[in-house]
């Protein structure tokens, strides 16, 4: 089954309704729980970041991206690979976010943060530590297929399934 | 708990500064500490932070309290893990099966460590010393949408409670038998088990945070007159000038150093 957006999703421009605000919120504080909780393995070139499964919710609620976009930035900072991780890492997230919010089916709702994180994160970390670009672009790719695609999709699927945001948030 | 990880009321000299201010100084360690390529440097920062914390009244105690409990856990975890990892250099000095130590792998944890301590202790000296009013009105002062400033300070506010939250599924779902030790693949299933539940536990916050911000006119047109007015001197717009011409130069000095330009 793969599922089309009903609607246009016009929920992320600013400025927010307070329940996209608070939704948001809650949304990038989980992110940075499951990103410093499970640290080391989610920093790195070489990371398997569980609150990336989190990018397939601005399928549901275009809203959500400005919650993840504050979400890496706040788990970057802590993350201290600098300045360049913090502000292009989370511009990746949120230009991946917004990608989901437009895809127009249910299987290609993961794959935004799959490309950008995997081409994108790769560029500048390749520069800064030396690592070889294909090399992160293929492990990132394969970390963000297996936690987006293994995980998000049926995550996806389910929240859908129980029309999680609409039933109990925007009513 | 016997910490309290947000802002502490106090009138030492760096509570009464602005925090676009106190914003500025942040942006030095990080730029300063990125910008120089010394290993003690980020060491010396945090000195640095903790002599500033003990200027400001009593926040000493909760910071090194956090910093213990929730800053050298991380810190460890990340020396130890990129101890191994760390693909640089060549020199092993250390083997055991396929885990090997190199010379820069010590050198780069011990770099990356401290460069997190400073990250975690900068940001930890601006939001307990600075009211979350006063940051977000100074904030969209600037220019910054109240939408967007809203976001991420009331990210930063939730995140203790929702460490606690998560802590508390994690320990319900393994009373229920969940298996979280083991191989990478038995945490991939347990995974789904533990996001769900906070994911659905969430709802009721979302709620009550959105009636509380509808209740303070949040989602009104029109920019807010607030009743907070908050102080700035010339010293300090003068000061904060003179960072941010130095930050440029530090970052231009390191592009050059580097080749990047000229």
């Amino acid at each position: 089954m793969s599922f089309r957006r009903n609607s246009k999703d016009e929920s992320f421009k600013l400025p927010l309704s307070a329940k996209d605000a608070a939704l948001a919120s809650v949304i990038g504080a989980i992110y940075v729980v499951l990103t410093v909780g499970l640290a080391p393995i989610s920093y790195g070139p070489i990371q398997f970041r569980i609150s990336e499964v989190l990018t397939i919710l601005p399928f549901l609620r275009a809203s959500t991206m400005w919650g993840l976009f504050a979400g890496c930035l706040i788990a970057n900072y802590v993350g201290g690979f600098g300045p360049w991780d913090i502000f292009l890492g989370s511009l990746c997230t949120l230009i991946a976010a917004y990608l989901t919010s437009k895809m127009p089916s249910i299987w290609l709702a993961p794959l935004p943060p799959v490309i950008i994180n995997a081409f994108g994160v790769s560029s500048y970390l390749s520069i800064i530590f030396g690592v070889p670009y294909l090399h992160t672009v293929l492990y990132i790719g394969i970390s963000e297929t297996i936690i987006c695609y293994v995980l998000g999709l049926p995550l996806l699927y389910y929240l859908k399934k129980q029309n999680f945001l609409e039933e109990y948030i925007f009513k | 708990m016997g910490y309290r990880t947000s802002f502490i009321p106090g009138n030492s000299p760096i509570h009464r500064l602005n925090p676009l201010t106190k914003l500025v100084i942040l942006m030095l360690f990080i730029i300063i500490m990125f910008t120089v390529e010394w290993i003690h440097l980020p060491i010396l920062l945090f000195l640095l932070i903790i002599v500033l914390i003990s200027l400001s009244g009593r926040v000493f105690k909760d910071f090194f309290k956090i910093i213990l409990k929730l800053g050298l856990p991380l810190i460890l975890f990340v020396f130890i893990f990129q101890i191994f990892f760390y693909q640089g250099g060549e020199e092993v000095l250390w083997e055991f099966s396929i885990l090997k130590i190199r010379l820069e792998a010590i050198i780069f944890s011990y770099l990356l460590g401290s460069r997190i301590l400073v990250m975690i202790s900068s940001l930890l000296f601006f939001l307990l010393t600075t009211n979350p009013s006063h940051i977000m009105n100074s904030l969209i002062s600037m220019g910054f949408p109240p939408t967007l400033s809203f976001i991420f300070l009331s990210t930063l506010n939730i995140f203790p409670y929702m460490q606690s939250k998560a802590n508390s599924i994690l320990d319900a779902q393994k009373s229920r038998g969940l298996e979280v030790e083991g191989n990478i693949l038995v945490k991939i299933k347990s995974i789904i088990p533990l996001i769900a539940p906070l994911l659905f536990g969430s709802i009721s916050d979302v709620e009550q945070r959105a009636l509380a911000l509808e209740a303070r006119a949040f989602s009104t047109p029109g920019s807010k007159t607030s009743i907070l007015k908050i102080k700035d001197s010339l010293l300090q717009r003068i000061f904060r000038i003179i960072v941010l011409i130095f930050c440029l130069l530090l970052i231009l000095y390191r592009l050059i150093l580097y080749k990047v330009i000229l």
